[in-house]
C-alpha cells in the first residue's frame, strides 16, 4: 500500500521536474517572472515528495516490508539497526533514488539561496537542473524502480551484501553522492551562463562555493571508500584503481582543476571558458562514472546491452553532451576575456595553467585506462586487462610535475615574473627540509627498502614533498609578515588563501602516504597453535582459533598475541565471518596500527576440526594513517576556503594579498 | 569401462569431501589440508610477488592474483610457484600464462598491436600537452567578434550615463 504511493509520488515528482524545466525555459524566454517562481516551487515539491517517498522507503525498510523486492532482496531479519537503513543505499535502485533525493535537495537549496547578482541567469539555472531531475525520476519510475513489488511477500529477505556490511558503507555512499550532486549547481551555472549570454556579477561567488562544498565531500567519500576496501576487502590495499574508484576520481580531478581555474578567474578575468567548460565536465564524468560501473559495460561490452538501464543513461548522456556542446559552439563567443591584452609569460597564472594541464592529464589516463578495455573489445574483439600497474606507471610522473607546481606556483605573484625573495626562500626550504625528510625516512624506516628503483623513488618523493611544505609555510609566513604579524587581519582578509594552504598540506601529506606502498612488506606463513613467527620486529604467536557469534554472523578468529622488543602489545584478532543468510566467508581483518606503519592480518585459511592450525598472511604497510590524517586536513582546508567572504564578485576590490 | 571408473571415482570423491563442495568460492577448506603459505623471501620468493603481481584474478575486479584468495587466483598462484621453483623466468612464466589466457590475463596490455594506442595516448599527451597549451593559450593573441554582445558592465556604465543624462 505505501509502496504504491511512493511510487506514485517519484511519479509526480517525474512530471513536476518535466514541468519545472519547461516552466523555466519559457520564463526566460518570456521574461516571466512569475512563471520562473513556479518552476522554483516546482521544484521545493519534487523536493517534498522525493523526500516523503524516501521516508516511505526507510519506514519499510524498518518495518521490513518484504513485498518490496527491493527490500527483499537487500535486508533480512537479523540485520543491524545501522545497516537496516544504509541497506537503502546498498544495491542499484535505492542509490540511484538516494542521489536523485540530493540532487533534488541540493537544486531545491541552490534556487532558494539564489544571490541577486545572478538573479538574470536563475531560469536556466532552474531549466538545466530540472531537465536532469526529470530523467532521473523517469529512471526511478521505469527501470530503477525501488518499490516494485513481489508476490507473495516472504518473511525473510535475502540479505545485504556482507561485503556492505561495514560502517564505512554506512557513510561513503551518501558523502560521496553529496559530492557528485553538489557538482551539479556549478554545472548548471555554467550552462546558464552560456545560455544568458555573460557571467553575472555574483557568478563565481556562487560556483566557487558550490564547488569548494563538493570537492570537499568527494574527497571525504573517496578516501572513506579507500578506507572502506582497506578494512573490508582484506588484500591489504585501500586503492587498486579499479574501475568504480577511477569513475570517482575522474569527477574529483575535474572538480579540483575547475577550483584552480577559478582562482585565475577571479583575479584577472581570465580562464573563464576553461572554467565553464571543467564544471560541466565535472558533473558529466560523475554520470559517466555511473554510467559505466552500473550498466555493466566495464566488464564486458556484450552484457552492456542485458540490462535495460545502461543504453538508457547511454542515451541519456549522448543528449546531454551534444546539447551543452552545441550550447557552447554557439554562445561560447559571448563570454568574453576582460578588455586588457594578456602576456602571460612567468607568472603565477602561468603556474596554474600548468597544475590545469597536469590535472587534466591525469584525468585522461585515468579515463583512457578505464575505458580502453571496453574500446578494445569493441574494436579488435580481444579482451584486454588494464589494471593497477598501467595507472602506477604514469600516476607518479604526475605526482612528481604536481609537487613541484604546488610548491613553486604557489610561492609565484600574479602577473609578475619576480617572485619576492623567492630563491632565498628555496634555499632555505631546502635546507629546512633536509632535516624533516631525514626524520621522515628514519622514523618510517624507508632503508628498509629492498629494490633501488623503489627507495629512490621514496627519497626523492620524501625530500620533495618536505621541501614543498617548507615552501609553503615560508610563503605563508612571509604573508603574515607583510601584515605586521596582525593575525586578525590575515585570518579575516585570507582566509581562502590560508584554506587553500591548509588543502595543499594535506594533499602533500597523502602523497607521503602513498610513498609508503613502495615499501610494503608481506610474510605469509602456517602456524600451529603455539608457535611463533618474527616479522619486521615484531613477534606473532598464534594462540587458537575461537568461534564467535555475533548479531547476523559466526566469526573465526584467529588470536595473535603480539610482541614487540619484549613488549606484549596484546591480542590482534584476525577472522573470517560467515554470515547467516548467505554463508560467503569474508575477512575481517586483525589490525595493529602505529602512527608510522599498520600491522595488517589477515586470516586467509584454517583448521576447522581442531581450530590448532592456521595460515596467516602478515603486511606492514607504512604510513597508510598519513592518507587518513591528509583526508582531513584537505576537507578542513577546503571548508576554510568556503568561509572565506572575500571571494568572488567582491575580491577584486576588497582583498589585495599579491601587494 | 572408462566413464563407469569416471563416474565412481567422482562418487568417491562426493562422498569422501562433502562439505568442501558445500563452501563455495574462497572458502577456507575443511580438510586438514591448509591453504599453502607463498614464500615472501629470498629471490623467489620476490620473483613469485613480481609475476603473481602481473596476473589478474580472473574473478574479482581490480586485484592480482597476489592479492586475492579466490579459489582461482589460487590455482594460478600454484602454478606460478611450480614455475618459479623449476627455475623458469618472468618472461617464460608469463608467456606461459598469455598462451593460455590470452593478453587478458595480464594486469597491463602488453604494448603489441592495436594495444599500443593504451600506451602512446597517455604519452602523447604528456609529450604533446604543454607546446599545444604554449600555441593554443599562451601565445595566441585574442580575436574575439564582439558584435552584438557586450559585458554587463558596459551595459550598466551605459545606462548610468543615460540616467545620469536623463536627470541633467
Amino acid at each position: 500500500m505505501l509502496a504504491d504511493l511512493g511510487f506514485y509520488l517519484l511519479l509526480l515528482c517525474c512530471i513536476t521536474s518535466i514541468y519545472g524545466s519547461g516552466a523555466a525555459v519559457l520564463s526566460a524566454v518570456w521574461r516571466h517572472r512569475r512563471l520562473y517562481r513556479s518552476s522554483r516551487l516546482a521544484v521545493t515539491s519534487s523536493l517534498v515528495m522525493a523526500g516523503t517517498a524516501a521516508g516511505i522507503l526507510l519506514y519499510s525498510l524498518f518495518q521490513r516490508d518484504y513485498s518490496i523486492a527491493y527490500i527483499f532482496k537487500n535486508s533480512s531479519n537479523d540485520l543491524p539497526q545501522v545497516y537496516t537503513m544504509s541497506a537503502f543505499w546498498s544495491s542499484l535502485e535505492g542509490s540511484h533514488f538516494l542521489w536523485t533525493l540530493l540532487l533534488t535537495m541540493y537544486s531545491t537549496i541552490a534556487l532558494w539561496t539564489y544571490s541577486k547578482d545572478n538573479e538574470h541567469i536563475m531560469p536556466y539555472v532552474s531549466a538545466c537542473l530540472q531537465a536532469v531531475l526529470g530523467w532521473m525520476f523517469y529512471l526511478l519510475i521505469s527501470y530503477s524502480d525501488p518499490f516494485v513489488r513481489m508476490f507473495p511477500p516472504q518473511a525473510n529477505g535475502q540479505g545485504m551484501n556482507a561485503l556492505l556490511q561495514n560502517p564505512y558503507m554506512a557513510i561513503h555512499p551518501p558523502t560521496l553522492f553529496t559530492g557528485y550532486t553538489a557538482l551539479a549547481i556549478p554545472a548548471a551555472y555554467s550552462v546558464a551562463a552560456l545560455l544568458y549570454g555573460d557571467i553575472t556579477e555574483g557568478w563565481l561567488k556562487t560556483t566557487r562555493r558550490w564547488s569548494l562544498y563538493a570537492w570537499c565531500a568527494l574527497t571525504a567519500g573517496i578516501i572513506l571508500g579507500g578506507h572502506w576496501a582497506y578494512a573490508e576487502l582484506g588484500w591489504s590495499g585501500y586503492w587498486a584503481w579499479d574501475p568504480v574508484e577511477n569513475s570517482s576520481l575522474i569527477p574529483w580531478i575535474f572538480c579540483t582543476a575547475l577550483l584552480h581555474s577559478m582562482i585565475v578567474q577571479d583575479k584577472l578575468g581570465h580562464l573563464k571558458r576553461l572554467s565553464l567548460v571543467l564544471a560541466f565536465l565535472a558533473f558529466f564524468f560523475s554520470f559517466f562514472g555511473t554510467f559505466i560501473t552500473r550498466s555493466g559495460v566495464i566488464s564486458s561490452v556484450h552484457s552492456f546491452a542485458e540490462s535495460p538501464i545502461g543504453p538508457n543513461y547511454l542515451a541519456f548522456l549522448a543528449t546531454m553532451l551534444l546539447v551543452v556542446a552545441l550550447i557552447y559552439g554557439f554562445r561560447a563567443p559571448s563570454i568574453l576575456p576582460p578588455e586588457a591584452e594578456k602576456v602571460w609569460g612567468v607568472s603565477k597564472e602561468s603556474a596554474l595553467v600548468i597544475t590545469q594541464f597536469l590535472l587534466l592529464t591525469l584525468a585522461s589516463i585515468v579515463c583512457v585506462g578505464t575505458l580502453y578495455p571496453i574500446v578494445s573489445e569493441a574494436i579488435t574483439g580481444e579482451r584486454t586487462t588494464v589494471q593497477a600497474p598501467y595507472f602506477n606507471t604514469f600516476a607518479p610522473w604526475i605526482g612528481l610535475g604536481l609537487i613541484v607546481a604546488i610548491s613553486v606556483g604557489n610561492i609565484m605573484r600574479y602577473q609578475s615574473n619576480k617572485i619576492p625573495g623567492g630563491f632565498r626562500l628555496m634555499l632555505w626550504s631546502l635546507l629546512a627540509s633536509l632535516p624533516m625528510a631525514a626524520a621522515l625516512v628514519y622514523y618510517g624506516d624507508v632503508l628498509a627498502t629492498k629494490k633501488a628503483y623503489n627507495l629512490g623513488a621514496q627519497l626523492v618523493g620524501l625530500v620533495l614533498c618536505s621541501w614543498s611544505i617548507c615552501c609553503l609555510s615560508g610563503d605563508l609566513l612571509g604573508r603574515v609578515k607583510d601584515l605586521r604579524w596582525n593575525l586578525r587581519l590575515f585570518f579575516g582578509r585570507n582566509l581562502a588563501y590560508f584554506g587553500g594552504f591548509v588543502a595543499h598540506i594535506g594533499v602533500l601529506i597523502a602523497i607521503m602516504g602513498f610513498l609508503g606502498n613502495y615499501r610494503g612488506m608481506q610474510k605469509i606463513a602456517t602456524l600451529s597453535s603455539g608457535e611463533s613467527v618474527d616479522f619486521y620486529g615484531y613477534n606473532l604467536k598464534f594462540d587458537k582459533i575461537e568461534v564467535n557469534e555475533h548479531d547476523n554472523t559466526t566469526l573465526y578468529e584467529g588470536l595473535i598475541n603480539v610482541h614487540r622488543d619484549g613488549q606484549d602489545l596484546g591480542l590482534v584478532r584476525p577472522a573470517r565471518s560467515k554470515y547467516v543468510t548467505t554463508g560467503n566467508l569474508n575477512h575481517e581483518i586483525g589490525l595493529l596500527s602505529t602512527f608510522w606503519h599498520d600491522l595488517y592480518i589477515t586470516l586467509s585459511d584454517f583448521d576447522r576440526e581442531g581450530g590448532k592450525k592456521a595460515t596467516f598472511e602478515f603486511h606492514v604497510n607504512p604510513t597508510v594513517r598519513f592518507v587518513w590524517i591528509a583526508a582531513f586536513v584537505m576537507v578542513f582546508g577546503g571548508l576554510l576556503a568556503i568561509l572565506d567572504r572575500f571571494r568572488g564578485a567582491k575580491s577584486r576590490d576588497t582583498v589585495r594579498i599579491d601587494a | 569401462m572408462a566413464p563407469m571408473l569416471a563416474l565412481f571415482l567422482m562418487l568417491l570423491m562426493t562422498v569422501l569431501t562433502p562439505r568442501l563442495f558445500a563452501l563455495g568460492e574462497a572458502g577456507p577448506s575443511d580438510s586438514n589440508e591448509i591453504k599453502k603459505a607463498w614464500p615472501t623471501e629470498g629471490a623467489k620468493g620476490e620473483l613469485f610477488h613480481d609475476v603473481a603481481g602481473q596476473l589478474r584474478c580472473p574473478t574479482c575486479t581490480g586485484l592480482s592474483v597476489l592479492e586475492s584468495d579466490a579459489r582461482f587466483s589460487q590455482q594460478i598462484k600454484e602454478i606460478v610457484l611450480e614455475q618459479v621453483e623449476s627455475g623458469r623466468s618472468k618472461d617464460d612464466i608469463l608467456k606461459y600464462f598469455t598462451q593460455r589466457y590470452g593478453a587478458w590475463i595480464l594486469r597491463s596490455p602488453p604494448a603489441q598491436g592495436f594495444n599500443i594506442v593504451a600506451w602512446a595516448l597517455p604519452i602523447a599527451i604528456l609529450v604533446l600537452g604543454p607546446p599545444a597549451v604554449w600555441f593554443f593559450v599562451w601565445r595566441r593573441r585574442r580575436t574575439v567578434s564582439t558584435i552584438g554582445v557586450r559585458p554587463t558592465s558596459d551595459i550598466l556604465r551605459e545606462m548610468d550615463t543615460r540616467l545620469a543624462e536623463l536627470r541633467r
